[in-house]
């Protein structure tokens, strides 16, 4: 059977039917949804699909190409690992969440004009506040309203951007922008596909939110929004030279900072930032191969970097801790959750036999046959800080390190084990067999990973970083602290507007106080006593109560206007999900 | 709950305390020996494709991944014990709500 159904349908009616049951049950539809998406992914025929004409535009929800292939292929694998990790969360909104997000990256990836790509890219920015807001405590709350406003911003980089462009050319195609000729439209787009793939200085709401998310919804946004950002930047705009320099700065950004950070899960959401730095300094480069590297480094990423926050995420559950400075000494009780967060950090690292090393070394290899030699070598340094915070330091620190603490552990359920086992096994087999993921891949493959000189390359590396690590261990023992990052500026920024608005506000107020005060006040008083007078004698006895019943029913406004952000965001988003269905069908 | 008051073993909590000293050394020795092996090895193989001088020479990336590490984990703790290592909860005493409780 080959036929185009487009992923997110799965999703999206899932997240309606999850909706309507107790969580109870609900828990065991989305892997069924996940199921159905890989069996469309893998059915799935090269074309373009689902156009239509709405309100003189031309809509298309399903460009299939190799490109959007590979991205399509890793997400729905993902989708359904991620549910089974998260299959004995009962709490059916999180589901909800999760399905949508998922929708919303499936939707971008198939995505053939810039109107789709935005809308299903807001679908993705709201419902992945959710799984930041549903883990319910107030600093996820505070985190997730500073990873919604900064997406918003974002977004509305893309949309200042596309409008520009169509005013300009007449269209909303989502084709490639020529790195030569670059217009005013093309750098806000760019800058609005930057935000989600955590460019540096963009970069900070990503480790800001994601230790702050949920359990299970940390595994899910880690895998989606910062790859459907390379994603877009893969299609848009390969080959602009300014994406290759920083995403080899964020390499080594993000590892500087994992190297000093002290939550486990902030290290990883850091080493997202120092990942996708290796896909968009791909796309800056822009030759067959770095484009491959770009691709094939996104699909073994989404795999050990989902792996690696099941495990900070299964000791967040059982420890109720993810802070390396209370944790320690745990391996003898946590034995599996280790291994399996080991065979993630080894692919991360790059060892040969795990998924890193086929995909990594590709990206680098491609920046220094391009010339970039500096851009390689500033690669291989961040494979080192890799190697030394991630592979070394969070599992020395949580799983050594100490004595054990004694803390009383949750037990872990048995389906995050499941769920890290199959992660766990494709690291090692895409490692194993890269033919598998090459064969997906846009571009013709001439690179071969397994020589003796790579191999030995990256062993050298990565065996002296060890040793570095032996000998300043003492030096790197994590610290109860926080680090500053850019993220300082942009509360810097949200205070200035917030004292700025304050202050004509509070201006006016003063002056309607003083204003009411002297003219308004002697009037009332002067108006009170007449009516006294008349309500006294004339009304009381006739509209007793009035004033009782209007209190009422302002309360009962009150109630619907909850003043809760999220709950106002997920009305819209509903509503909004059924005005897009009835358009999609009867359009 | 902080554990800075125990002392870092460097096997802690893992090995038995008798055999953790003998073992330890065994496992260093292993190490050295190991890494020893590699750079013999660089001797006999070397790179196909070198992509800048220096990368043809035998140790080149032994000295790198040890070199990288060190001024890493140095540079970078450096700038976290002056200016970038804040209290955990700098933020929220600066917030305006004095309750910390932000949005709700």
């Amino acid at each position: 059977m080959n036929a185009f159904f487009h992923p997110s349908i799965f999703f999206v009616a899932c997240a309606l039917i999850v909706w309507m049951l107790p969580g109870r049950i609900a828990r065991w539809l989305p892997p069924v949804a996940a199921v159905l998406a890989i069996a469309g992914v893998l059915s799935m025929p090269h074309g373009t699909f689902m156009q239509l004409n709405y309100l003189g535009l031309d809509l298309s929800l399903g460009r299939v190409d190799a490109l959007s292939m590979v991205f399509a292929h890793v997400f729905a694998i993902q989708a359904l690992i991620g549910f089974i990790f998260a299959l004995h969360v009962e709490d059916r909104w999180q589901h909800m969440a999760a399905c949508l997000y998922i929708a919303g990256a499936f939707g971008c990836t198939f995505a053939g004009d810039y109107v789709t790509l935005f809308i299903f890219w807001e679908l993705m920015s709201v419902s992945s506040t959710f799984l930041v807001w549903l883990r319910r405590v107030p600093a996820s709350t505070r985190a997730g309203m500073r990873y919604f406003l900064f997406h918003v911003l974002g977004g509305l980089f893309l949309l200042a951007g596309l409008l520009l462009r169509y005013q300009a050319t007449g269209t909303f195609a989502f084709e490639a922008a020529d790195p030569g000729a670059a217009r005013l439209w093309d750098i806000l787009i760019m800058l609005g596909f930057c935000v989600n793939a955590a460019v540096i200085p963009l970069h900070a709401w990503l480790p800001d939110a994601y230790p702050e998310a949920t359990v299970t919804g940390a595994v899910f946004m880690s895998a989606f929004t910062t790859k459907t950002a390379v994603y877009v930047l893969l299609r848009g705009f390969a080959g602009f030279e300014i994406l290759a320099v920083m995403g080899t700065l964020m390499t080594l950004y993000g590892v500087v900072y994992a190297t000093i950070e002290n939550n486990a899960r902030r290290i990883l959401a850091y080493h997202i930032v120092s990942q996708v730095g290796y896909m968009v300094a791909g796309v800056g480069v822009g030759t067959a191969m770095t484009i491959n590297g770009a691709c094939a480094h996104a699909y073994a990423h989404i795999l050990y970097k989902g792996l690696l926050f099941m495990g900070a995420g299964a000791l967040l559950y059982a420890a109720g801790t993810a802070k390396l400075s209370e944790l320690g000494g745990l391996f003898r009780r946590l034995p599996w959750a280790f291994a399996w967060y080991m065979v993630a950090a080894v692919s991360i690292s790059g060892f040969p036999l795990f998924s890193g090393f086929i995909s990594k070394t590709m990206t680098i290899t491609g920046a220094a046959e391009a010339h970039h030699t500096w851009l390689a070598l500033g690669m291989e340094v961040a494979a080192v800080g890799t190697f030394l915070s991630v592979g070394i330091k969070l599992p020395y620190f949580a799983w050594f390190g100490r004595p054990d603490p004694g803390m009383a552990l949750k037990p872990i359920p048995r389906n995050m084990y499941a769920a890290m086992a199959i992660a766990g096994g494709l690291c090692f087999f895409i490692g194993v067999q890269p033919g598998f993921l090459y064969r997906l891949l846009p571009f013709p493959v001439e690179y071969v990973p397994y020589t003796a000189w790579h191999v030995l390359q990256t062993l050298l590396l990565l065996g002296f970083t060890g040793l570095g690590f032996y000998l300043l261990r003492l030096k790197l023992v994590p610290e109860a602290k926080i680090n500053l990052d850019c993220d300082y500026f942009y509360r810097l920024a949200g205070r200035v507007v917030l004292a700025l608005a304050r202050r004509p506000v509070e201006l006016l107020d003063n002056w309607w106080n003083e204003f009411y005060a002297r003219a308004g006040l002697r009037g009332m008083i002067k108006l009170a006593g007449g009516s006294a007078w008349f309500d006294r004698a004339a009304i009381d006895g006739v509209v007793d109560g009035t004033a009782v019943n209007v209190r009422r029913a302002g309360k009962t406004a009150t109630l619907a206007q909850t003043g809760q952000l999220q709950n106002y965001l997920s009305t819209a988003v509903i509503l909004g999900l059924i005005v897009f269905g009835v358009v999609w069908f009867w359009g | 709950m902080s554990h800075d008051s125990i002392p870092i073993h460097e096997q802690g909590g893992v090995l038995p305390a008798g055999k953790s000293q003998g073992l330890r050394r065994t496992l260093r020795n292993l190490m050295f020996a190991s890494l020893g092996l590699l750079v013999a090895l660089n001797l006999f193989i070397t790179p196909h494709d070198p992509h800048f001088g220096l990368d043809q020479f035998p140790g080149f990336w032994a000295l790198f991944g040890l070199l990288g590490a060190v001024v890493l984990a140095k540079g970078a703790k450096g700038a976290a014990h002056t200016f970038l290592g804040k209290d955990e909860n700098f933020y929220e005493n600066r917030s305006e709500d004095p309750r910390g409780q932000g949005i709700k």
